[in-house]
This record gives C-alpha cells, sequence and structure tokens, in this order.
C-alpha cells in the first residue's frame, strides 16, 4: 500500500484507539480525511488483512438502520505500528507527528 | 434590509431549508449509492452513516459521497460485470444446439456429436441430452 498523507493520517486515528471499534463517519472527522480518500484506504486495509469489519446489531438500537463498523486485527496492529514508525522518520510527514500513537 | 429580512422568513425560504437539511440529502444519497453494484455493502454502509451525521452536515457530506462513489462505485461495478469474453447463458444454449464446440485454438466445428473424443481436443460445453459417452472414457 502506497504511504500517503492520507493512510497516515487514517492509520493514526486507527491507532488512537486501537482496540475500539471504528465508524466511518468519525474515523474521517478524527481522521481529517474526506470520505472520497478514506472509504478506499478502509478497503485496502480489509483486503490486507489489516482490519476486520462487522454491523451492529440491530436488537441495541432504534430508529436507524445497523452502522458498519471496523475494528484493527493483530496483523493490522503491527502493520500500522510499522507504518507509523516509517511515517515517524519521513520529511514528508514531519508536520503530522505519527510517533505519538505507537 | 427589510426585503432581505422578509426573503429568510418567506414560506419559500423555509420549504428551501426543509429539502436542503431534510429529505433531500437522503434522496440524493439513495440516487449515488446506485452507481455501487447491487449488494454491494457501501450501499447499506453509507446509507446507514447518513443517519448519524448531524442535519447541518448533510448536504455537504452527501456530496462528498458523489467522490467516494465514483472511486469506488465504478471499479466494483466493472469488477462485478462478466468479461468481454464471457458467453451468456443464452449464447452458449445457441452455440450447444448448433453442437458447435469453441477451442482455445483455431475454431474446431464437431458436425457430429458421435465423433466427439475423450482427449485433450476442443473445449466441450457439457453433456448434452442424448448424448453418449466413448468407452474408455472415465
Amino acid at each position: 500500500m502506497r504511504t500517503t498523507h492520507a493512510l497516515v493520517q487514517v492509520a493514526l486515528a486507527l491507532m488512537s484507539a486501537p482496540a475500539d471499534r471504528h465508524w466511518g463517519y468519525e474515523l474521517g472527522k478524527s481522521a481529517g480525511v474526506r470520505s472520497g480518500a478514506l472509504y478506499p484506504i478502509l478497503r485496502r486495509m480489509l483486503s490486507d488483512g489489516w482490519l476486520s469489519d462487522g454491523w451492529e446489531d440491530p436488537a441495541t438500537i432504534h430508529g436507524r438502520p445497523p452502522r458498519r463498523y471496523y475494528e484493527i486485527t493483530d496483523d493490522g496492529r503491527r502493520e500500522l505500528g510499522a507504518l507509523l514508525a516509517r511515517a515517524e522518520i519521513d520529511p514528508r510527514f514531519r508536520g503530522l507527528n505519527p510517533g505519538w500513537a505507537r | 434590509m427589510t426585503d432581505l429580512l422578509d426573503a429568510l422568513v418567506s414560506p419559500w425560504t423555509f420549504l428551501l431549508v426543509l429539502v436542503v437539511f431534510g429529505a433531500a440529502p437522503r434522496l440524493v444519497l439513495r440516487l449515488l449509492v446506485r452507481i455501487y453494484p447491487p449488494g454491494h455493502e457501501r450501499r447499506l454502509e453509507l446509507m446507514a452513516e447518513l443517519a448519524v451525521i448531524p442535519r447541518w452536515e448533510r448536504p455537504l457530506w452527501v456530496v462528498e459521497q458523489l467522490e467516494t462513489a465514483l472511486a469506488e462505485g465504478i471499479p466494483a461495478r466493472r469488477h462485478a460485470r462478466p468479461g468481454p469474453g464471457a458467453i451468456s447463458e443464452g449464447r452458449q444454449q445457441t452455440v450447444r444446439s448448433k453442437s458447435t464446440v469453441i477451442s482455445a485454438g483455431p475454431v474446431h466445428i464437431v458436425r457430429n456429436r458421435e465423433d466427439r473424443q475423450c482427449d485433450d481436443g476442443p473445449v466441450d460445453l457439457g453433456p448434452q441430452p442424448g448424448d453418449r459417452v466413448p468407452a474408455g472414457c472415465g
């Protein structure tokens, strides 16, 4: 996967709460990435096994359809950590401060 | 100034606000997700996301989804579509009825079903009604 600003920003947002469930809209907000870039990144991460996904249990929600969530897998934690480590020493991502999320 | 205030409190403005922040985002998103092939997970996902987005952000968020749908939906639709070399079910039936066997190499026409062999010959399209299996074929 090509390391872009959007990818590093999404990785940062995911690794800020590595054990939590992540939702598309909130992830886009916290990463500061528009959805046109976010969803293709999530799709790639899913196909590479970095993330797993699931749907909310309809019994636990009222008045709206169930949402899709994303969780980091063990592989994903390792790969995202490595990606942030590389980004930390890459001058292109100096402004993003990728070190804090590891 | 009073004209501006009148325009702001007019029923038409109220109606426009209702449409832009009310029904229109959902309607437009419903149309946009149709860019994805039927059964694609993003169709449901985006519609579900819209429900949790604050109303004042919805119009802009829905417009953003045009980019998402174009970037993902068109390749997904192209991927879901069979390739140009694929033979449709109807075409296969026509080919079978004429006893034409298509091979990877030059076109090979079996004029008579009895001539078929069980070696590495042309690709068979499957058993035909009334076919007899040649002796020695597994």
